[in-house]
């Protein structure tokens, strides 16, 4: 059973349509990239399986229970486009809050800010309210608070976008071990280098999917060296004959 | 539960972190509330009155009645009143007192009636007042006459006055300190947590406390207490400031004015939080201000209604603020307890809940469980 389901996601916001049918699973242990430009329907696939936005029609499946849940939003961390971070408060602080919604309190909730914060690669300082920090540094905060109640599942819009190449690199090892330990992400990207690093990747363009697998399998079947390649193939294929 | 309270104490150390907000919060309605009651507190307006060919008892007594006096003859009136230097040019003209005023504000205008008909009474000159229309520097003619109180011309023996309500050195100002009490703690509390929680959207902040174990009403109640304790401190201080520091009279209960003051400070708060669901910007926020706050306030009782077309007065009931007004004026002005003014409390708690649950419905928008 897919740790995470998605079937025929239709979503629409006015007379637009953002997706139209898009449908997906995830088994345990996998690190499942979405790869497309901006404004393909990223973020609102990724909002739709979390649980913030409910699709016009379509089904998702978390742990074999429909979404959205609240029970099923304990096992989850998700991690906004934006860092939807307290500014006024610090990175500790921050941490606190979140981790206190979960359900985490006093030592138990320090031990999970310190195994949150080494896992995104951050090193905090006690008195700076968040305010101050650089949006590297807020993205790898953002990216530690949905660590926190060390979910099974975790959905990730662009988290490492604006750091830079070391943080990413730390970043892309702890997503490794974090799926080695039996722990299941969805991860978006428009980076071509990270999507090489995922285990499996669901391209997206215009709301549709326009091609899924592996990395290497995508290149093969693209008959393209790189994955730009490859995603341009499936891309100028799929909207042949749509566009005309 | 306890996520409730982990919202109240995140949103107490924001508090904590941002001095300048809870500065203002507590200042800005203190010195306004300083600002108006020093204007209102300033002696009665002394007119100038331009005077020809009056007996000298008549000129003594507008100057005893509170008024300054000099001597100008027609031509040198006429200007000094286009330019409104001087507030009324008084003359006989075939035997009947003539008074030209300047007349732009109806309350000098009034000044100047007052002194003339005291000074008539006094120096037993019995004349008429004739009060002609003026012509103001554009044209435009103004029947001045029809502003004015019909003058009494005999001056009885001054009346023994007993006061039910307030005091004999009560300023006219007094009567609306109350009203000014709710009203600035209506507008702060309505701004600070209208534009707390519209960053909580704008921040995205929102969209992901909705991704979370968080049930939408926990999240609403965590406000309720975060801002309740902090408008809690903030009308505490403004009441004992107006009371203690800038001079309000203040004949009834300090607690239960506190706590009408606290329950109008939790309705602007829950009232602030819906507004900002319309709002997706700040400025946004201001335009519902204008149109959500400013008539409430218009409508709240620091002006009289009762003379104003029923659906007025109708209007002002759906409002809270009119509760609020009543209450505060009962009890600082004529020290009701709390058997007179508990339908206005009872009024106020009620929106508070409806408030309430409307926060809790209107967040459906962003998850429907």
């Amino acid at each position: 059973m897919p740790i995470l389901a998605a079937r025929d996601i239709v979503q629409s916001f006015g007379d637009q349509d953002v997706l139209r049918g898009v449908s997906l699973g995830v088994d345990r242990g996998e690190i499942l990239g979405l790869l497309g430009p901006s404004g393909a329907g990223k973020t609102t696939l990724v909002n739709v399986l979390a649980g913030v936005a409910e699709p016009v029609s379509g089904v998702v499946m978390a742990f074999g229970e429909p979404m959205p849940s609240l029970d099923l939003m304990r096992r989850i961390g998700y991690m906004a486009q934006s860092d939807a971070l307290y500014l006024d408060l610090t990175a500790r602080e921050n941490l606190e809050f979140f981790g206190a919604i979960y359900g985490l309190r006093a030592d138990a909730l320090k031990a999970a800010a310190d195994r949150a914060l080494r896992t995104a690669n951050l090193q905090v300082e006690p008195r700076k309210a968040v305010r101050d920090y650089s949006g590297g540094m807020r993205r790898r905060l953002s990216l530690a608070t949905a660590l926190l109640h060390d979910p099974e599942l975790l959905i990730l819009d662009e988290p490492t976008i604006g750091l830079d190449p070391l943080h990413r690199v730390g970043i892309w090892e702890s997503f490794r071990r974090l799926a080695a330990e039996g722990r299941t992400l969805i991860v978006t990207t428009h980076v071509m280098d990270e999507a090489e690093r995922c285990d499996r990747l669901a391209m997206i363009r215009d709301g549709e999917f326009i091609a899924m697998g592996t990395p290497a399998d995508l290149k093969d079947r693209a008959g393209a060296p790189t994955l730009e390649a490859a995603f341009l193939h499936f891309a100028t294929v799929e909207s042949g004959g749509r566009d005309a | 539960m306890h996520n409730a309270l982990a919202v109240t104490i995140r949103i107490l150390r924001q508090f904590a972190h941002d001095r300048r907000t809870l500065f203002m919060m507590v200042a800005a309605p203190v010195i306004a509330l300083f600002l108006l009651n020093t204007i209102f507190g300033a002696p009665a307006y002394e007119p100038l009155i331009l005077v020809e060919s009056m007996p000298s008892d008549f000129t003594a007594a507008l100057a005893d009645a509170g008024a300054t006096t000099e001597m100008a003859d027609y031509n040198d009136a006429m200007v000094r009143l286009a330019d409104a230097n001087a507030d009324a040019y008084v003359t006989t003209r075939d035997d009947a007192l003539t008074v030209w005023v300047e007349g732009s504000d109806p309350s000098k205008t009034g000044a100047v009636v007052r002194a003339i008909t005291q000074a008539q009474s006094k120096s037993l000159v019995s004349l008429e007042l004739d009060i002609k229309p003026i012509t103001l520097p554009g044209g435009i003619e103004i029947d001045i006459a029809k502003y004015l109180p019909i003058p009494e011309l005999e001056l009885p023996e001054p009346p023994e006055v007993r006061y039910i309500h307030g005091a004999a050195d009560m300023h006219a100002f007094d009567y609306h300190g109350p009203v000014f009490i709710g009203v600035f703690i209506f507008f702060y509390v309505f701004v600070t947590s209208g534009i707390s929680f519209l960053r909580e959207r704008t921040g995205g902040t929102l969209e992901r406390l909705m991704a979370m174990p968080l049930r939408r009403w926990e999240l609403v109640l965590g406000y309720a207490q975060g801002f309740g304790l902090f408008v809690l401190v903030q009308s505490a201080i403004v009441v004992l400031a107006s009371i203690y520091w800038v001079g309000f009279p203040n004949f009834g209960s300090i607690w239960l004015v506190l706590f009408i003051a606290l329950s109008m400070a939790l309705v602007s708060m829950l009232m602030g939080i819906l507004v900002s669901e319309f709002a997706s910007t700040e400025l946004q926020m201001m335009q519902l201000l204008q149109i959500i706050v400013i008539p409430q306030i218009l409508l709240s009782g620091i002006l009289d209604l009762s003379q104003t077309p029923q659906w007025m007065q109708w209007l002002s009931r759906a409002f809270p603020v009119t509760y609020m007004t009543d209450g505060m004026r009962a009890v600082m002005l004529r020290g009701a307890g709390p058997g007179d003014v508990w339908l206005d409390l009872v009024v106020l708690w009620a929106f508070i809940v409806l408030l309430f649950g409307a926060n809790v419905v209107a967040l459906k928008k962003y998850r429907r469980i």
